[in-house]
């Protein structure tokens, strides 16, 4: 039986191969517009990615030059909006090159999309262009939890069923079953450990190289730190 | 470290969002041994008192490493995240909750069954802060920082029976045998030796030597002393520029014996003068000395460039 649970935690892992969450549709933009916009939203936040082409900037706040950027809920979405945009700082209330936008939010639990409008004005050094109103939408996905135990047992389960209940999609593995495939295909990866002493380390430092975020747990956290060669761990002493 | 933790800066994202996680902070005497040292957390000390958080309902059973950041060994990383001190019985620095772009360390259990409710919400916000963090580049570990050296001149100093491996055995084991002669194995040694060389130390460079036990042996820049310039600092890098471009002498070759070592071989110039190079780079690099004690683009800008081509 227990082989079984764990072939099926293996399998449930493995079998979940679609990509981390996908960019939502931005309509309205100019095909002519001097930037490039890409948005993406989990149930926390809404991140909107700006470039813009050299010399063009647009306006953190209002300056007398041009309107800043806001971004509000529209249509039909029951977000709550939380606190400010956040924004990268900038001395002359300019936003120019790489600008990440992002606004802290709030959802019902039954909620499963997210629209949204950016205002958005653009300048360079002789003109401003008309202030533009781009709308964003999209689906929100639970965000998608790896969790990678180093065998499969009541605390392994304890710690999914916990991250279940937080509104996360959980699949499990294990350390000496995890590939880097698996873990791309997921927005997180959690690797658990049991207290010191107690703890398997089959597999820890053979930990694949992943793209996907990282949360090292405990013990076998610093382990694993150490095995993938990060600046995090040196200076034991 | 046991359950609990400290010096956490609960405005931070980890704290706040989508959970607002409200530890009740118990005022607690802090340890002596952590009086007259700082950290990241604590720049400026600890101070008689501080707050204690629980992150667990009780002290784990067994022991419960930690990330060692005495005096922030990582500190010169750009967007490393020092977010909560554990509690250590060893020194005052020692990291449970830290990010180093898309890693992120936690230092406590996540068994529900251990956790308390804060840490609870703490962890479900650090997920989706992490989710955020995706594209974030994390930088190698090469080598032991300079901050060692200063570890070695205060730990254990004040014990009644002082600890004495470190200026003894550890400290000179950690340096190349010539730069080993100019060490004297005592406290007031090591105050002396770091006082006239930690500006210089460096380790961790191709065809450096390298010690089974203590890792990358750490020398002393004779060019960077001969001309003044701690290796870390940007004046000393402008410096070097300035003279690597100008007319020849002894200081223009120590100048670019300097440069050919601290500039990461992914940046050098290929054409052009140094001046030309650094107008290029000015805005886009740092000094760490965690990946080998290099100027090297800024992980921080690297995560930007590398959001920014995805927009595209």
């Amino acid at each position: 039986m227990k082989h079984f649970v764990a072939f099926l935690w293996t399998f449930l892992a493995t079998a979940w191969t679609v990509g981390a969450q996908s960019p939502f549709a931005v309509e309205a933009l100019p095909l002519n517009a001097p930037f490039k916009v890409r948005a993406t939203a989990d149930r926390a936040r809404l991140v909107v990615d700006l470039v813009f082409d050299a010399g063009w900037h647009a306006y953190a706040r209002d300056v007398g030059g041009g309107s800043p950027i806001r971004i509000k809920a529209s249509g039909k979405t029951p977000a709550t909006w939380l606190g400010e945009l956040v924004m990268p700082a900038s001395e002359n209330g300019e936003l120019a090159g790489y600008v990440r936008l992002v606004q802290r939010l709030q959802l019902p639990e039954h909620a499963n999309h997210l629209e949204a409008a950016l205002d958005i004005m653009v300048c360079d050094a002789l003109q401003c262009l008309p202030p533009m109103t781009l709308q964003i939408a999209g689906d929100i996905k639970r965000s998608r939890v790896l969790l990678v135990a180093d065998v499969v047992d009541e605390h392994a389960t304890r710690v999914r069923d916990f991250l279940t209940a937080e509104g996360f999609e959980v699949d499990s593995t294990t350390y000496p079953s995890v590939t880097a495939e698996t873990c791309d295909a997921h927005d997180v990866v959690v690797c658990d450990s049991k207290l010191f002493g107690s703890v398997k380390m089959d597999g820890v430092r053979q930990f694949p190289k992943t793209r996907s975020p990282i949360v090292a747990v405990g013990f076998l956290g610093t382990e694993l730190l150490e095995g993938q060669g990060l600046a995090m761990t040196s200076g034991y002493i | 470290m046991d359950h609990q933790a400290h010096g956490l800066d609960l405005s931070h994202p980890v704290y706040v969002h989508p959970r607002r996680a409200q530890f009740r902070l118990q005022e607690t005497e802090s340890p002596q041994h952590y009086a007259g040292h700082t950290s990241p957390l604590y720049p400026n000390g600890v101070g008689k008192t501080y707050g204690l958080a629980k992150f667990e309902h009780e002290k784990p059973s067994t022991p419960n490493p930690t990330l060692v950041s005495h005096e922030g060994f990582f500190t010169d990383i750009p967007g490393f995240e020092n977010l909560a001190e554990g509690h250590s019985a060893k020194a005052l620095g020692s990291l449970s909750l830290a990010r180093q772009g898309r890693w992120f360390y936690w230092g406590y259990s996540i068994d529900p069954e251990r956790m308390t409710q804060p840490a609870k919400d703490t962890f479900v916000n650090v997920l989706y802060w992490m989710h955020l963090q995706r594209d974030s580049e994390t930088v190698a570990f090469v080598t032991n920082t300079r901050k060692n050296f200063e570890v070695f001149t205060w730990l254990g100093r004040d014990r009644d029976e002082p600890y004495l491996r470190g200026v003894q055995e550890h400290l000179p084991g950690s340096l190349v045998p010539e730069l080993r002669e100019h060490y004297v194995p005592s406290f007031d040694g090591a105050d002396a030796f770091v006082a006239k060389y930690l500006p210089y130390l460096f380790a961790g460079k191709p065809g450096m030597p390298t010690d089974k036990k203590y890792g990358p042996l750490f020398d002393a820049d004779a060019d960077a002393m001969a001309l003044k310039t701690p290796n870390n600092e940007r004046a000393s890098l402008e410096r070097w520029v300035a003279l690597a471009d100008g007319d020849s002498c002894e200081d223009r070759r120590r100048a670019l014996r300097c440069l050919e070592r601290y500039v990461h071989p992914e940046i050098t110039p290929k054409t052009g003068t140094w001046t030309e190079w650094y107008a290029r780079q000015k805005a886009r690099i740092c000094f760490i000395d965690s990946t080998g004690f290099w100027w090297q683009v800024d992980p921080t800008v690297r995560t930007r460039e590398a959001r920014a081509a995805r927009v595209q």
